[in-house]
């Protein structure tokens, strides 16, 4: 069974990218938001096994990524979240890390950089598909 | 055929106007660091090799006789970042690229090779703010080193037009100094500008001259 996997980035074309590094790996995508206060809401209606989420998205309704990070897990906390960002500052990859995200990656999402977060999910997924083999 | 003339040969020493103040000569300690990264970055999306074609430091009031008499090209696509800082206007990264380099680039990013294009479409400008995102976090975090105070990156706007409509959107916070970097795509021909203005505000004042060249 594929892991039901939501998008948070306001990038269609990031969206797109991260689409087909994660369904290489098996996952299936059942929703992609362009913004925090819409990944609320779609995390709530779809439940999803595992999000990846973007730092800096336009805010809409008072909520942004770290809010919305923060009510998820708050409503599942041993939800995975990817942080996928343009933003390499350590600072911001100390708190998500802190606060439970399986990885912190800083774009561009190369094949490479994937690989290793791919391992990862595949502990925490064994039915995903083999990252060697991907 | 590239439209931007040389400006240096690749690999030559940071250029610091003397209008710079003294924080200018510090920010040219990580300027090198600046041009690495945004190399590797560019390199690691469009898999082919990157170099630096130059780089000047210049203070913000110079910013746009700077600009006006920089071989820049009519038709740019701007995309800027602004900067703050403890909630207050603290500079702005921008990246410049002619309207056809940004096409052939957004074509390079998103696997649309040999695509006949005039206009940037959504999907090219989504990935031409994206690769902006990407190239001006990673010079943000580069010049880190020089900075007092942790500035917060807003969204990403991106505009085109001709160098006078643009201008506006490029105009750096009052009391700025910008490191400008430009990178070039060997194979294709093909030139971008970074352009990181940081308000002396939020700069270490401590001057750091190792490696660089003072011009007029």
């Amino acid at each position: 069974m594929g892991v039901r996997t939501l998008i948070v980035d306001d990038s269609a074309f990031m969206r797109e990218i991260i689409r087909q590094h994660l369904e290489l790996l098996g996952c299936q995508i059942v929703g992609e938001a362009e913004n925090a206060a819409q990944a609320l809401q779609l995390f709530s209606a779809l439940k999803p096994d595992l999000v990846t989420i973007d730092v800096v998205m336009p805010q809409v309704g008072g909520v942004d990524a770290i809010g919305a990070f923060r009510k998820m897990r708050q409503e599942n906390p041993r939800l995975p979240v990817l942080v996928m960002t343009a933003m390499p500052f350590n600072q911001t990859r100390d708190v998500f890390l802190a606060e439970g995200a399986v990885d912190y990656l800083v774009k561009p999402l190369t094949a490479q950089v994937f690989k290793q977060t791919a391992r990862k999910l595949k502990r925490l997924f064994p039915q995903l598909r083999d990252v060697e083999a991907s | 055929m590239s439209k931007h003339p040389k400006r240096h040969s690749p690999g030559c020493g940071t250029s610091i106007s003397r209008s710079a103040p003294a924080a200018g000569a510090a920010l040219a300690h990580v300027a090198a660091n600046v041009a690495s990264v945004g190399i590797a970055a560019l390199q690691a999306m469009i898999r082919e090799t990157v170099v630096l074609r130059s780089q000047r430091i210049y203070a913000a009031e110079h910013f746009q006789p700077s600009l006006a008499h920089a071989p820049l090209p009519e038709q740019l696509v701007v995309v800027s970042q602004s900067l703050k800082a403890r909630h207050q206007p603290a500079g702005k990264m921008s990246m410049l690229i002619s309207l056809d380099q940004a096409l052939g680039l957004a074509a390079l990013i998103a696997g649309w090779n040999g695509r006949p294009a005039t206009a940037l479409n959504r999907i090219d400008v989504d990935a031409i703010k994206e690769l902006a995102n990407i190239l001006l976090g990673r010079c943000l975090d580069a010049v880190s080193e020089a900075i007092v105070l942790k500035p917060e990156p807003g969204l990403p706007t991106l505009v085109q037009g001709v160098l006078g409509m643009v201008a506006t959107s490029l105009r750096p916070c009052p009391n700025a100094i910008c490191v400008e970097t430009t990178l070039s795509v060997v194979a294709r021909e093909m030139e971008l500008t970074l352009v990181a203005a940081l308000g002396t505000s939020i700069l270490r004042q401590e001057p750091r001259t190792v490696g660089t060249n003072f011009s007029a």
